[in-house]
Formats: structure tokens, C-alpha cells, sequence
């Protein structure tokens, strides 16, 4: 006994029984393909949120660096360090003075061309590398000036050009 | 004539589909409005970097001493100048250069190319720079990052600038200029 074909043309209970569920299938999926999209745009606008104190907190320390009484130089603009001061430095004193929560690392390069130039390193623990998996990283490069002496023969003020490099990472 | 109107079934289904999307479409409004991108916020505070980073670089610049400098003068005389600021020695070089005193590649290489140099090893790569000097409305220096063309001039920067003037009233106040804008 072979089972009735049910046909359009034997269709009853509607114009054209199947076909007429495509406007409800694609009004459906439409509904789903925008809901999706909102939805995937909701989670990379998250995700940026999540991010963006991040930088935000390197401009934090770059601040909190360049005013820092610990280095600069009195009576000078801040990001003017006194060498005799970035000599004395220590981490611990950055530590307990100037609060983060990242790691990071400072580095003062003198670049001017006075033979009695010196760089200054300042690290919390050392810099991971470029292919080590670290949740966050960031470096800030700063032009700054570092306040040597008075120069010996001419009386003068020496201010020896030089970068701030600040590296911060999680 | 057979009327769409007709079969309730098929009716049914298509306002379940259109309540169905008028769910959805709530949730996906509510969804964008609840997680907005704070793209406004990050790009003020980019602008706020910058503008901060331009007034700090032309500050350094400005008070940095540079240890040695030399030029040639018209008498083929090597003149060296120690410990002197970024504007003196700018000052000089337009002093030296109106008074003809001295050769004008001679003073290219001997005191501009030594402030380009300070300029260009204390720069953060993301920023492109012009420092300028402009004096009785004429530039007379252009010293510019290496990245960029002669000619080229940004349509959108930050700048920071100041007067300097010296040489007991030889030559008179002229503005330093330094452009910055991102890469």
C-alpha cells in the first residue's frame, strides 16, 4: 500500500502550504542575524572596555614618574631629573612611593654627546620577551632632561637631553 | 478566489515570527545601547596624550644644553661652542647667518644637524615632528623628522611654541615652533 503524497494540489489548509512559512522562516531570520550581530558588537565593545585602563594606567605612571620628587630636579619643570638623585634611586623607593599594580621597568637613556653621559635602569623584575605570553604590554617613550652639574670651566647649567622609557606589563 | 486571509494557520505562523522578531529586535537595542564603545572617551584621551607630549618635548628641547658644537667661519676658522642651549645656538646660527660671518652648509652641519639629532633620538616613533624657527615672519628653520618629506605639512597637529630672542638686541625675538602629530 503506498502512502498518499500530500501535494500542493491536495493541500487544504493553505494557498501554498509549505511556501507560505518562507515570509514567518526569513522574518525569523532576520530577527536572529541582527540579534546575533548586537551581540557579537556588545562583546569587542566589552573587550575594549576592559582595555582601555590599561594605557590609561601607563599614563598614570608616566605622570607619576615625570613629577616625582624622588627625581626631579628642584625648581626645574617636572621631567627635569637630577643625576645626582637617579644615582641614588632604588626600585624599593619607586615601590613605595609611586603605587601600580603592573610590573614594570625604567629606563633613563642620556642621549646628548657629553662624555660623562650615563643610562639608569629601574625594573621590578626583568622585562619578559617579545614571544613570552604576557596578559598586557605597553612602553611609553618621553623626552626628558637630566640636570648634571655646573659645568666646572664655564659656570653654566648643564641639561643633558635623554628618554624616559617606560615598559609595564601583566 | 482563494485569500491568504483565509487560512488561519499560515496567519498564525507569520505573527509568531513577527512577535518573535519584535522580541529580538528589543533585546538586540537594549544589547547596543547597555555596551557602548567608549571610542569618544579613548580618542579624547589620545588627544590629551599628545597635546601633553608636544608642550613636554618642546620644553626639553628648548632647556637642553648641547656639549660641543663647530662650525666654519668666512675666515676658515674652526668656532667651537660648549654647553650651549637649543635657542643660543639657533639664535647663533641665524646671527652668524644675516651677518655672513660664516658658511651656511658649514652651520647645517655643525649646529643644525646636532639639534635634529637631539630632536630625533628623544622622540617617540607613534609622533612625526616639525621644529621650526620663524623670525621677522620668514622661517628660517625647518628641522623635521626624517620619515617625512621636505615639503610635507600636516593637516591636523598639536604645537607648542615660545619666544626667544638674545645677542643684547642683535637679533630680534624670534618664535620656536615644535609640530607634532601621530604617526
Amino acid at each position: 500500500m503506498s502512502i498518499p503524497r500530500k501535494t500542493l494540489s491536495v493541500r487544504k489548509d493553505a494557498v501554498a502550504g509549505f511556501f507560505e512559512d518562507i515570509p514567518a522562516l526569513m522574518v525569523v531570520v532576520i530577527g536572529v542575524t541582527i540579534f546575533f550581530a548586537s551581540m557579537i558588537n556588545a562583546f569587542m565593545n566589552y573587550s575594549v572596555t576592559q582595555f582601555e585602563d590599561d594605557p590609561q594606567e601607563g599614563q598614570k605612571l608616566l605622570e607619576a614618574i615625570i613629577s616625582y620628587s624622588g627625581l626631579t630636579k628642584d625648581g626645574y619643570k617636572d621631567g627635569t631629573f637630577d643625576r645626582g638623585k637617579l644615582r641614588n634611586l632604588t626600585i624599593e623607593d619607586l615601590e613605595r612611593d609611586i603605587f601600580t599594580e603592573f610590573e614594570y621597568e625604567i629606563y633613563v637613556e642620556d642621549v646628548s654627546d657629553y662624555p660623562d653621559r650615563e643610562n639608569y635602569t629601574f625594573n621590578t623584575s626583568k622585562v619578559p620577551g617579545v614571544h613570552e605570553n604576557v596578559e598586557f604590554r605597553l612602553r611609553i617613550i618621553y623626552p626628558v632632561n637630566i640636570y648634571t652639574s655646573i659645568e666646572p670651566h664655564h659656570r653654566q647649567t648643564c641639561l643633558h637631553g635623554a628618554f624616559l622609557r617606560i615598559t609595564l606589563w601583566k | 478566489m482563494t485569500n491568504i486571509k483565509d487560512h488561519r494557520g499560515a496567519q498564525a505562523s507569520f505573527f509568531d515570527a513577527l512577535l518573535f522578531f519584535m522580541i529580538l529586535g528589543i533585546a538586540s537595542t537594549v544589547l547596543i545601547v547597555a555596551v557602548q564603545k567608549p571610542s569618544g572617551m579613548e580618542e579624547m584621551r589620545d588627544d590629551e596624550a599628545q597635546i601633553r607630549y608636544t608642550e613636554d618635548a618642546f620644553s626639553t628641547v628648548v632647556q637642553c644644553t648641547i656639549y660641543n658644537v663647530d662650525y666654519m667661519d668666512s675666515n676658515s676658522e674652526i668656532i667651537e661652542l660648549y654647553n650651549r642651549t637649543v635657542p643660543y645656538l639657533l639664535l647663533f646660527d641665524l646671527l652668524a647667518r644675516e651677518m655672513g660671518t660664516a658658511d651656511k652648509k658649514s652651520l647645517e652641519n655643525g649646529i643644525e644637524e646636532h639639534v635634529n639629532d637631539l630632536l630625533k633620538k628623544t622622540n617617540d616613533d607613534k609622533y612625526y615632528y616639525i621644529f621650526e624657527v620663524i623670525h621677522n615672519g620668514s622661517r628660517i628653520f625647518d628641522l623635521r623628522d626624517s620619515r617625512i618629506a621636505s615639503t610635507y605639512q600636516p593637516e591636523t597637529f598639536t604645537a607648542a611654541d615660545g619666544n626667544f630672542g638674545g645677542f643684547n638686541g642683535l637679533v630680534n625675538d624670534a618664535t620656536f615652533r615644535l609640530i607634532v602629530w601621530r604617526v
